[in-house]
């Protein structure tokens, strides 16, 4: 039996429990005062102290009295719920940034497959909540951040003071118990511990751990960050050799095991520490070479999941773990739970409904009904568009996949037109605020510098802005200013916010492109590898719009509401119009074409879930909503209601004319009248009035019809921002044709097909709305 | 949950006055006060009165302490001090002895250095000092300097050749540098509190520059620096509202002085949130009838200051 054994075997359980009881709380208090940080006090209150199951305490008046006194202060201290709310948001954007490539091939487990690929360790990537905030506040060098969250002065004091109380206290109570000297922390060995826990170098943490690691026999967090220390050298030490990689990879297991092993039942309520361990060693135990059967891997989920309680974010990780060892019911139960509380609801629900898919394809019949009380249940919670697809047909796999990561491209792709339009808005205010100034002229162009530095800052963190294309936006700026004229100052905002926005819809479509490619390319998701580039592109998409939450939160604007098929266009309604004509009503020729329209209902295929094609009809929230962007976007740029052709270059003919919003109407002109010309109500029956559009919702592929009252326009739909036309004139509705088999449409010279749309049908509308044009 | 700290000078509230004691009992309740000071309370009756009031007859919420300066002078010339406290707030500091408890009372503040070569004399009246530590939640301690600075020469041995308005100025020097400087950095046995906020308050006789007064001013006394070692100390005196009611008010001009202020360590209270204002109690208390709140209560109107001891919450 070995020193360290023996030692421990002479306590009775009484003294142990008594003796941890004390170092978690003497640890704890001294992190509080160590860290000065009201994130951390609020995770020791939450984690430790108001976590101890009183039952196991020793019973004394004066360790309880003081105990109290440590909670009512950090109580008073603590910070409201509100203000962490932000931090909180930020960790479960880390984790749904990263989720995507911890997640392994559901396909392929649901259907009893063997993913190959072990997938990535979110609880050593991200962690959880607790330990990603230590981690962070260790790497933060940013002062005003650390200042944020900075204890106040007379609470150190209060603190410094209670801890010298519980330290008195807990030393009289190791005497009286007859605790052995080498299980009594002292508070220097303490402080020297959470300054060791700060270390960023790692093999440095590790080497400093093992110097003072026998003070802690009796101290189980202790071995978990002994090894996570050595975990943490493998991803951080890239020169590793492989025996040394081995060799701290045999620590690491070994002192999570030994946390495992030491830590008391029912010492915590809940215990992150424990949970974590757990979850760190799984993750050891899954590696190819350790030869860990299923059992042993479920046993130390079950650990985890049972000490995390209701921490959701531990719950979170045990899920997807669970989902690495194709305990896919398991794994269910806790999305399903954490779905319904509400916690990173969004991704939850998506996990949730790609597993009941892909149970639904392997043959069970009653995941149908529970993917419907999922869209039930997240009713107002989560847009259930924007679930994995429930199959309508006879679709694959790889088709699934490759529909759901268009509908997240989609709504990426409309957050990016929202927050641009929202940023260029806020800066044509404030630049207004700056030229309508009645002080001397030397205080605008300062101020307007100012402005438009931090405009130059906002602009460059938007998604796919990288450093070559930041210094053309400089240079465009730049010229700008040069050009600027006191006597017209209020154009500077117009040219800037109109070059910019060119500048952007030219140069990232080449990104934009990119990412519609990389879908296209999706194969055969039965394919692990096909599967990585598919959770790639799906964790692209999700870091690019958690850039774009942020930069609201930067800039102060409201974060963007985008529905597919539905016009959250709240800015909308808000927004000033500056000037606009307000145009009766449509003429009866178009009312008609709306009846005709109206009337086909059969045109879609039915049964969509998902709108994969909608028709949208004029005056209707779609309608207004395919137009919004554009409408945004002029409004933030120009300020005006009435667009500039130079934003459809390359279209040669024709424009919108856009009305007050709620009272949309749009209409294009032909090529021959005079481009510049603002249309008057006289000339209103010359317009051809749009009257519907059928849309198509997948990104990368297919095309939208215009119907107006004097034929059809086809457009590309994986155009950036605005619809580029391609054709040079209207389509009259009598040069459209059909096919033998009724499959496809001759329009002019292009083919139009689309499965979720009845050709036939759609055919026999457009011989409808020909007799009436 | 702030703290709110009152102060008024009574106007001689003596035992056969014709004082209010109910107006007294409804500004304390009224204004949510958890401790009121007093100035001029000339009467042990009196304080009595105004806790018999506040307790309804019985109960034990509200304390008080009644004691009067101690300078050699003759009866009619020296002045009392009061202070009343709610007991569920705050309380004042024990100590267990070796023969029961021993509770730390206010006293008058007799023992503080003067520099005689700068003219600097005993204080007219000296303040009285009270000690007060919060009853729930994180132990903090408020001391109170609850002061009346000399208003005449008086009869007392003064030096002719220094001005009055002077000679107050130099009370003021005195109270900052030599009494509550000290008792800022004091560190007491009874103390359980770990952070003790010292407040200066009272009627001073002296008016801040921004008041709209008319004379006896501040000045540099407004702002007082103390060096000592590498701590520092701001003593800043605000509340710059007219506390004293003019002898013939009309209608839009009531006030004549702005004699009452809170002196405070700057560098200390930057680490609380705190608001000071004028209790506009002929307002609220007596029906704007400004002869009859000055017969029945006093010529001075009550200040206050209320202070939150967790930054990150707003005072509303």
């Amino acid at each position: 039996m070995s020193e360290e054994t023996k030692i421990e075997k002479e306590l009775n359980p009484q003294q142990r429990q008594a003796a941890y009881a004390l170092n978690l709380c003497l640890v704890s208090i001294s992190q509080i005062i160590d860290y000065n940080d009201l994130i951390i006090l609020d995770q020791e209150y939450d984690g430790i102290l108001n976590n101890l199951n009183i039952e196991n305490m020793p019973k004394d008046d004066a360790l309880l009295k003081i105990l109290k006194q440590i909670l009512d202060t950090i109580t008073f201290f603590r910070i409201e719920e509100g203000e962490k709310q932000f931090i909180e948001l930020d960790y479960q954007r880390k984790m749904k940034n990263a989720i995507w490539s911890a997640v392994p091939n559901l396909g392929l487990l649901v259907t009893g497959g063997n993913p190959a690929t072990i997938a990535v360790s979110l609880a050593s990537q991200v962690g959880i909540g607790y330990m990603n905030y230590r981690k962070r506040k260790a790497e933060i060098s940013y002062e005003k951040e650390r200042q944020e969250w900075e204890l106040q002065r007379s609470a150190i004091e209060q603190f410094n003071g209670l801890r010298r109380e519980l330290f008195d206290t807990a030393w009289r109570l190791t005497e009286a118990y007859g605790i052995h000297e080498e299980y009594r922390l002292t508070e220097r060995q303490i402080s020297q511990y959470n300054e060791i826990l700060m270390d960023p170098n790692y093999l440095r943490r590790y080497k400093r751990l093992e110097y003072i690691k026998n003070n802690f026999k009796a101290y189980p967090p202790f071995w978990y960050y002994f090894g996570n220390a050595a975990k943490n050298i493998l991803s951080q030490d890239k020169s590793l050799s492989e025996d040394e990689k081995a060799n701290y990879e045999e620590k690491a297991q070994e002192h999570f095991e030994k946390c495992l092993e030491i830590t008391e039942n029912n010492l915590l309520r809940e215990d992150p520490i424990e949970a974590t361990c757990a979850l760190e060693l799984f993750d050891i135990y899954r590696l190819p070479n350790k030869n860990k059967c299923k059992d042993e891997l479920k046993k130390l989920l079950g650990r985890a999941k049972k000490a995390a309680g209701t921490s959701n974010d531990i719950l979170e990780l045990c899920a997807i773990a669970y989902l690495q060892i194709n305990e896919v019911e398991e794994a269910s139960k806790i999305l399903e739970m954490l779905v319904n509380e509400g916690y990173n609801a969004e991704i939850n629900a998506q996990l949730l409904s790609e597993i009941y898919v892909q149970r639904y394809l392997k043959g069970e019949e009653a995941c149908k009904t529970e993917y419907e009380t999922l869209i039930k249940m997240t009713d107002g919670v989560v847009n259930s568009n924007y679930l994995f697809p429930m199959p309508s047909s006879n679709e694959k796999n790889t088709e699934l996949e490759i529909e759901f990561t268009c509908i997240l491209a989609e709504r990426f792709k409309n957050m990016y037109i929202d927050v641009l339009s929202r940023i260029l808005e806020k800066y044509r205010d404030l630049c207004e605020n700056i030229v309508n100034n009645p002080n001397k002229e030397e205080n605008i162009s300062l101020n307007l510098c100012n402005l438009l530095d931090n405009f130059y800052d906002a602009i460059c963190q938007l998604p796919y802005i990288n450093n070559a294309k930041r210094k053309k936006l400089f240079n465009l700026i730049r010229d700008e200013i040069i050009k600027f004229n006191y006597k017209d100052s209020k154009k500077i905002i117009d040219n800037i916010t109109q070059k910019v926005f060119e500048f952007l819809d030219q140069n990232i479509e080449k990104s934009w492109s990119e990412l519609v490619e990389n879908i296209k390319k999706i194969q055969n998701i039965q394919d692990d590898e096909n599967k990585k580039k598919a959770n790639y592109v799906k964790e692209t998409i999700s870091k690019n719009e958690s850039i774009l939450i942020d930069l609201c939160r930067k800039e102060e604007i409201p974060k963007p509401i985008i529905e597919i098929g539905g016009s959250e266009s709240k800015g909308l309604s808000n927004m000033t119009v500056r000037r606009f004509e307000y145009w009766s009503d449509t003429t009866p020729k178009a009312i008609t074409m709306l009846n005709c329209i109206n009337d086909n209902k059969h045109l879609l295929r039915a049964g969509k879930t998902n709108n994969k094609t909608i028709m949208c009809v004029k005056d209707s929230k779609a309608f207004d909503s395919y137009f919004s962007n554009i409408q945004k976007l002029q409004i933030a740029t120009v300020g005006i209601a009435t667009i500039i052709p130079a934003f459809f270059a390359p279209i040669q003919i024709g424009r919108f004319i856009i009305t007050a919003a709620g009272g949309f109407m749009a209409s294009i002109k032909d090529a021959t009248s005079n481009k510049n010309q603002k249309q008057s109500k006289n000339d209103s029956d010359k317009k051809s009035i749009i009257v519907a559009v059928l849309k198509n919702n997948i990104v990368g592929g297919g095309k939208d019809i215009i119907f107006t009252t004097d034929g059809l326009y086809l457009i590309n739909t994986s155009d950036v921002f605005i619809p580029k036309f391609e054709d040079k004139t209207i389509i009259p509705y009598s040069k459209v044709k059909c096919n033998k088999e009724k499959t496809a449409l001759t329009i002019e010279n292009t083919s139009y097909k689309n499965k979720n749309v009845n050709i036939e049908a759609l055919y026999n509308l457009i011989q409808e709305l020909k007799k009436v044009q | 949950m702030g703290y709110r700290i009152g102060s008024l000078n009574c106007c001689n509230f003596c035992r056969n006055g014709k004082k209010d004691i109910g107006i007294f009992a409804k500004i304390i309740r009224g204004e949510k006060l958890d401790l009121m000071v007093f100035q001029e309370l000339q009467s042990k009756v009196a304080l009595e009165s105004i806790l018999y009031n506040l307790n309804c007859g019985g109960g034990t919420m509200w304390a008080g302490f009644h004691e009067q300066d101690s300078y050699n002078r003759t009866k009619n010339d020296h002045f009392e001090y009061g202070f009343i406290w709610n007991t569920k707030k705050l309380c004042l500091p024990e100590r267990e002895e070796l023969y029961g408890t021993k509770i730390t009372y206010p006293r008058i503040y007799k023992q503080y250095k003067i520099d005689r070569r700068n003219g600097q004399t005993d204080l007219r009246y000296e303040p009285l000092f009270g000690r007060f530590q919060t009853v729930s939640g994180p132990k903090f301690e408020i001391r109170i300097i609850n002061t009346h600075i000399m208003f005449s020469k008086g009869k007392s041995e003064v030096d002719d050749n220094i001005k009055e308005i002077q000679m107050r100025r130099n009370e003021l020097d005195i109270l900052a540098k030599a009494i509550y400087a000290k008792e800022a950095d004091r560190t007491y046995k009874d103390s359980c509190a770990s952070t003790a906020f010292t407040i200066l308050l009272g009627d001073y006789n002296l008016n801040k520059r921004n008041s709209g007064a008319k004379n006896a001013f501040l000045d540099k006394y407004e702002m007082i620096h103390i060096s000592d070692g590498n701590k520092s100390k701001t003593i800043l005196t605000e509340q710059a509202e007219l506390t004293t009611l003019k002898r013939k008010p009309t209608d839009d001009n009531l006030y004549s002085n702005n004699y009452d202020h809170i002196t405070f360590d700057q560098i200390h209270f930057s680490d609380v949130n705190f608001k000071m204002s004028r209790i506009n109690a002929i307002e609220k208390y007596c029906n704007n009838d400004i002869e009859m709140y000055r017969e029945k209560v006093s010529d001075h109107l009550p200040i206050m200051i209320e202070i939150e001891f967790n930054k990150r919450r707003p005072i509303l």
